[in-house]
């Protein structure tokens, strides 16, 4: 419980000069989104490593979104968005500038997501990891609500995980996030052609899948 | 595999034009192939997108692991274990060796205040204002457009820390990284990088190697004891640095009777910082929001908490566990219900908000705290049998809980009471099994050897 501190910053300011130094809060002259990732990036470069916690503020909470759509509510989150932002500080010299520095993180942030798909075999939430479901599933609401919500769940992440990975990110890129074939092309490193056929091949996959499901499940009611 | 029928594919196309999507949607409402499709659909993305949200915490604990690796990245080529380091590391754990060293690597870019003896300094660094006492020692980066890292070598700096929805803040010392939402906390470092941290206001998180704990409001945490009450000489002073406190910090009333005995003590619950976090899956379609989101309300009952107003408070919070039961602010608000109604010296009411929200089964964080709680008013109350049973379901609750050999104190304690030594001895001897450096293993140890074999 605790409000913003309404001391002005200025306020301030005489003891830092009274200690010979800066104030830590120099102008910084607004400059747009992408403008500034690049000014960033020149700036870690040149070995200002605290342009990269910058970097890092501005886009973390995007790089989480995608990441958890690509791979779903994984526990190893946390620790591949850390992997991706060091890939990226390692890679920064890859970075040309002739794309967006945000479009150049997304890239990594699929390699990283393919890389975590393949490299474990993929095992379903199992219904022992409460905690887990805890936290995807709303509070409050009927507990046979969330039952509901939970076989939901349960369901549609079972669905994906049979997925292969190539098929499932492209799935994911162009149904979950809506990216043109050719975005997703470049992030993949395909052709869009290639893009196109596997979210096909992921399509049919997840339908036949739905399907006897659906068929099993009125078997079931029938008997 | 068996999909489904052409036209069926086609209306699911997402390559498809504006006459085959018309065709879709006249197939999609009779086929129920689609309609299941569309439902198992519908269930991933809101499957994908339950969890999107890095919260606050995750979000300082990637950055001070990133710092890390960027010192390590840095250090490696030119510093091998030094004798320094070896000095620095004395008998601690890999872990906090690794990170002394990496201190000792820090880069000399940063900016450095150094507080002589007996002289003090006040200053506003990133989203925090800090009062520092001599000796000591405090670095932060240069060129950072706003620092929300400080380093502190030595010393002892009184933190108030902005609260801002969307970031964290890290103070590091040579052994440990306390990490922050928005609170008025301290943090001490003895000349051997030994680190003691004590929180006034809302939830710190200390990482001390692998290893992590959450303090809340009147706790606090040193490396001989892990968690504790607060120190009262640090508490007052927290009080002269910070704002006024908009409620003060729970504590066992002086008229209450005396606990039953001293191993039977529990510390003042935590009050963990309201955490807004979007847990529900996001379903398309669904009712827009209410007028008065959860937020405003909170907003209102800190307002009026602040304002020493505890039965607005309540209403206000009343109000917003019935309007929006499902957010997950209402899980903080009935937390605050029961604190509030603990400090007004209605334990009933307390219990009852508890009792609601364990039921809840929502934030584990809160949960914890709430679950502590309810066992400290069964105890307040006189009541040892529930008293136990309370505790015996904490720790099979929260077994990783950083409260644990302070409740098993309690439980060896209660135990002796109900069965004398051959009932405590269990406990005592699991206390000493697991915290054989546990601030009660001597007088545990003095009593278990009362019991005999």
């Amino acid at each position: 419980m605790s409000a913003a501190l309404a001391t002005p910053l200025t306020q301030w300011f005489p003891v830092w000069l009274a200690a010979g130094l800066p104030a830590p809060h120099l102008s910084v002259v607004p400059v747009e989104g992408s403008d500034l990732d690049r000014e960033l990036v020149e700036r870690m470069r040149r070995g200002d490593r605290r342009a990269f916690d910058e970097l890092f503020r501005r886009h973390a909470d995007e790089v989480y979104r995608r990441l958890t759509h690509l791979i779903g509510p994984d526990p190893e989150r946390e620790d591949l968005v850390q992997e991706i932002f060091l890939s990226a500080y390692r890679g920064l010299d890859r970075f040309r500038g002739d794309a967006r520095f945000s479009t150049w993180l997304h890239k990594v942030v699929v390699n990283s997501a393919f890389g975590h798909l393949r490299k474990k075999k993929r095992r379903p939430l199992g219904e022992d990891n409460n905690l887990t479901w805890e936290r995807l599933i709303a509070p409050g609401g009927t507990p046979e609500a969330q039952a509901d919500q939970r076989q939901a769940l349960i369901r549609a992440l079972a669905y994906l995980d049979r997925l292969k990975p190539k098929k499932r990110i492209a799935f994911v890129l162009r149904v979950v996030e809506g990216l043109p074939l050719s975005d997703i092309a470049t992030l993949v490193d395909a052709t869009p052609a290639a893009v196109g056929q596997r979210v096909k091949h992921a399509q049919a996959e997840l339908e036949a899948m739905v399907a006897r499901d659906q068929l099993r499940h009125e078997r079931r009611g029938n008997t | 595999m068996s999909g489904p029928n052409a036209a069926c594919r086609e209306a699911r196309d997402p390559e498809r034009g504006a006459e085959a999507e018309a065709r879709g949607v006249l197939h999609r409402q009779r086929c129920p192939e689609c309609q299941a499709w569309e439902l198992a659909l519908l269930e991933m993305k809101g499957a994908l997108s339950a969890d999107d949200q890095l919260d606050q915490l995750s979000r300082a604990r990637i950055q001070s692991k990133l710092a890390l690796s960027f010192d390590e990245l840095a250090a490696a080529p030119a510093q091998g274990p030094s004798g320094l380091r070896k000095v620095a590391i004395g008998g601690l754990g890999l872990a906090a060796a690794i990170l002394a060293g990496l201190w000792l690597a820090k880069s000399p870019s940063d900016h450095s205040l150094d507080v002589p003896s007996g002289g003090r300094a006040h200053l506003r660094v990133g989203p925090a204002f800090l009062s520092l006492a001599g000796p000591s020692n405090l670095r932060w980066p240069k060129g950072e457009l706003e620092p929300d890292r400080l380093y502190l070598d030595r010393g002892r700096a009184l933190i108030e820390v902005e609260h801002r929805p969307a970031r964290g803040f890290v103070v590091v010392t040579p052994r440990v990284e306390v990490a922050v939402l928005g609170t008025l906390y301290a943090v001490e470092v003895g000349a051997g990088g030994d680190t003691a941290v004590d929180v006034r206001r809302g939830l710190v998180e200390v990482s001390w190697g692998e290893r992590r704990w959450r303090i809340g409001a009147g706790e606090g945490w040193d490396e001989a004891t892990g968690p504790r009450p607060i120190r009262p000489e640090l508490d007052q002073a927290l009080a002269r640095h910070g704002r006024p406190d908009p409620e003060p910090p729970a504590q066992i009333p002086s008229s209450a009777p005396a606990p039953p005995a001293p191993e039977a003590e529990l510390t003042p619950a935590p009050a963990p910082a309201p955490q807004r976090k979007n847990l529900r899956m996001k379903v398309p379609g669904a009712t827009a929001p209410p007028a008065i989101t959860a937020e405003q309300r909170y907003a209102e009952a800190e307002a009026a908490l602040a304002a020493g107003q505890p039965e607005a408070a309540t209403l206000v919070l009343e109000a917003l566990v019935k309007e929006l039961p499902n957010d997950p602010l209402a899980d903080t608000a009935l937390y605050e219900l029961a604190r509030i109604a603990h400090r007004g010296q209605r334990p009933a009411a307390a219990a009852a908000h508890l009792e609601e929200l364990l039921a809840r089964r929502g934030e584990p964080g809160l949960a914890e705290a709430a679950h502590h709680l309810l066992c400290r008013l069964h105890l307040e109350g006189h009541q040892p049998a529930e008293t136990y049973e309370c505790l015996v379901r904490f720790r099979r609750r929260f077994p990783g809980s950083g409260r644990d050999a302070e409740v098993l104190a309690a439980l060896a304690g209660l135990a002796e009471q109900r069965g004398g030594c051959q009932e405590a001895k269990l406990w005592i001897d699991e206390y000493r099994q697991l915290y054989p450096n546990g601030p009660k293993a001597e007088a545990l140890a003095a009593r278990r050897a009362q019991c005999g074999p």
